[in-house]
């Protein structure tokens, strides 16, 4: 890229991490789904942490790719194997807290 | 081979395009501004670069058949063969298409770099240092340029950066060769709601304005402020550490959702101030403060997409860079043919003015699209 690259450079990465993927998939049991002004969200521990595109069973989500920016995690969910929403995870230490309780 | 010996030849291969990079298209259009280039021809120069943006669905296909390293490898070499061949010829045109094919061959590694470390690394966190190995290379290596320039030929350091570019290819040969994946982001996922078409306008009209400097910014350098190579040399330089720098501060101060639009408009007001420092400038220290309001502009615009790409739920974040690079890759081909015929048909500081009022827009585009934001992120 030339010295004006002008905001048109930069990657990201994956996060790969187990212990997410098992946290997610943990919230994902524990969540629960709210329906509001037509987008479908994810609330666990009294929080959003998430949004779906169709209204698919928590259960049956799985934890996809991974991405961390300074705002959180996001993690990718899949279901059939198709990208359907994600979970914006702003604090994992206390959503882990909570999970432990 | 272990990872750390792997991480050893990474920091090798970084440092070295880093460097090749410094020494050689960094001052590809100032190159061709000294050979007498037309501002068109110095627009397609610049244009070049972006080309590779459009061509990454085709490389993310075909290194799903001959492997990640090898395609790599073989656009590398490519690069370096185009790279050399630029210097045996004195003519613009000849020398735009041989920039034009460097590119080509270099935008394999731009494109497949990131599904090559995520295949290789399972902690991406390590390849920071790596990157600053890249960064300082470059840095230096545009001041060691503009000497080299100064002193003896741009073809001393073209070649440099051949050989460098050859080192980067040895040093990737250990490597393992990882498949790539096709699908890696696809603009067929994203849907023209509210939120894509209110950041995509604003880019492309900020966009527009911004890639529009391309041909007058070394006309200028070179034609008017009679500039010299090392002086701009210096002055890369200068954009490159902004560019770090503020990445960083950034990174460190984009918490909310809400401050994507704001890192938005901070890099369209910095961009801005460049437009109009460069319009106004007679000396070389306006140069110098224009580059760091370029490093500051880009790194914000840098910084804000990636975070709107992680935040954003309802699309993959692949998905969203994919749209980046493409919009970005697309308005590289025009917009400095704008510029060009701005600079043929007005004059050459005109172009700055008008791409002024393009960022401006974009600003307030950006406002605009505040609200659309919202209500996507905060969930």
């Amino acid at each position: 890229m030339p010295r004006m690259g002008l905001g048109c450079h930069g990657h990201t990465f994956e996060v790969k991490d187990e212990e997410l993927v098992d946290t997610a998939e943990k919230i994902l049991e524990r969540g629960k789904k709210l329906n509001k002004k037509g987008k479908i969200l994810i609330i666990f521990d009294g929080k959003k942490v998430g949004f779906l595109k169709k209204n698919a069973p928590l259960k049956e989500l799985k934890a996809g790719s991974m991405w961390k920016s300074a705002m959180g995690i996001k993690v990718e969910l899949l279901w059939k194997d198709a990208f359907i929403g994600a979970l914006i995870l702003r604090d994992v230490d206390g959503l882990k807290k909570a999970l432990e309780t | 081979m272990d990872l750390k010996k792997l991480l050893k030849l990474e920091f090798l291969t970084q440092s070295s395009v880093g460097a090749a990079e410094g020494l050689g298209e960094s001052f590809f259009s100032i190159v061709a501004t000294r050979m007498g280039a037309s501002a068109f021809i110095i627009a397609l120069i610049g244009s070049s670069a972006y080309l590779s943006n459009l061509l990454s669905p085709l490389w993310a296909k075909l290194s799903k058949r001959t492997g990640v390293k090898w395609l790599v490898i073989a656009g590398l070499g490519a690069a370096s063969f185009f790279l050399f061949s630029s210097s045996l010829f004195y003519d613009p045109l000849i020398f735009l298409i041989f920039v034009l094919l460097y590119y080509v061959g270099y935008g394999i590694k731009e494109v497949l770099y990131p599904a090559f470390v995520q295949k290789v690394y399972n902690d991406v966190s390590v390849l920071a240092h790596a990157e600053v190995a890249y960064t300082i290379a470059y840095t230096a290596a545009a001041i060691l340029a503009g000497y080299i320039m100064y002193v003896w030929s741009y073809k001393i350091a073209f070649a440099l950066a051949t050989f460098l570019l050859i080192v980067a290819i040895f040093s990737r040969l250990p490597f393992p060769n990882p498949r790539g994946e096709e699908s890696r982001g696809s603009l067929k996922n994203i849907r023209r709601d509210k939120l894509i078409t209110a950041m995509i306008s604003t880019f492309m009209v900020a966009g527009t304005g911004m890639l529009m400097m391309l041909p007058a910014i070394p006309m200028l350098e070179v034609d008017t402020l009679k500039l010299s190579n090392i002086q701009i040399g210096i002055a890369i330089a200068a954009n490159s550490i902004s560019y770090v720098f503020f990445a960083e501060l950034w990174g460190r101060n984009i918490r909310k959702a809400e401050h994507i639009v704001r890192f938005f408009q901070i890099g369209f007001l910095g961009i801005a101030g460049m437009a109009i420092i460069y319009f106004m400038s007679t000396a070389y220290w306006h140069i110098l403060i224009a580059n760091v309001l370029c490093g500051l502009g880009g790194s914000a615009i840098s910084i804000g997409w990636q975070s709107f790409s992680m935040a954003v739920p309802e699309y993959r974040t692949e998905d969203l860079s994919a749209l980046h690079l493409t919009t970005c890759g697309i308005r590289g081909l025009y917009a400095p043919i704008i510029g060009a015929t701005i600079i043929s048909m007005v004059n050459l500081r005109a172009t700055f003015l008008v791409s002024l009022l393009f960022v401006l827009g974009g600003i307030v585009m950006a406002e605009m699209a505040r609200k659309n934001l919202r209500e996507s992120i905060l969930i």
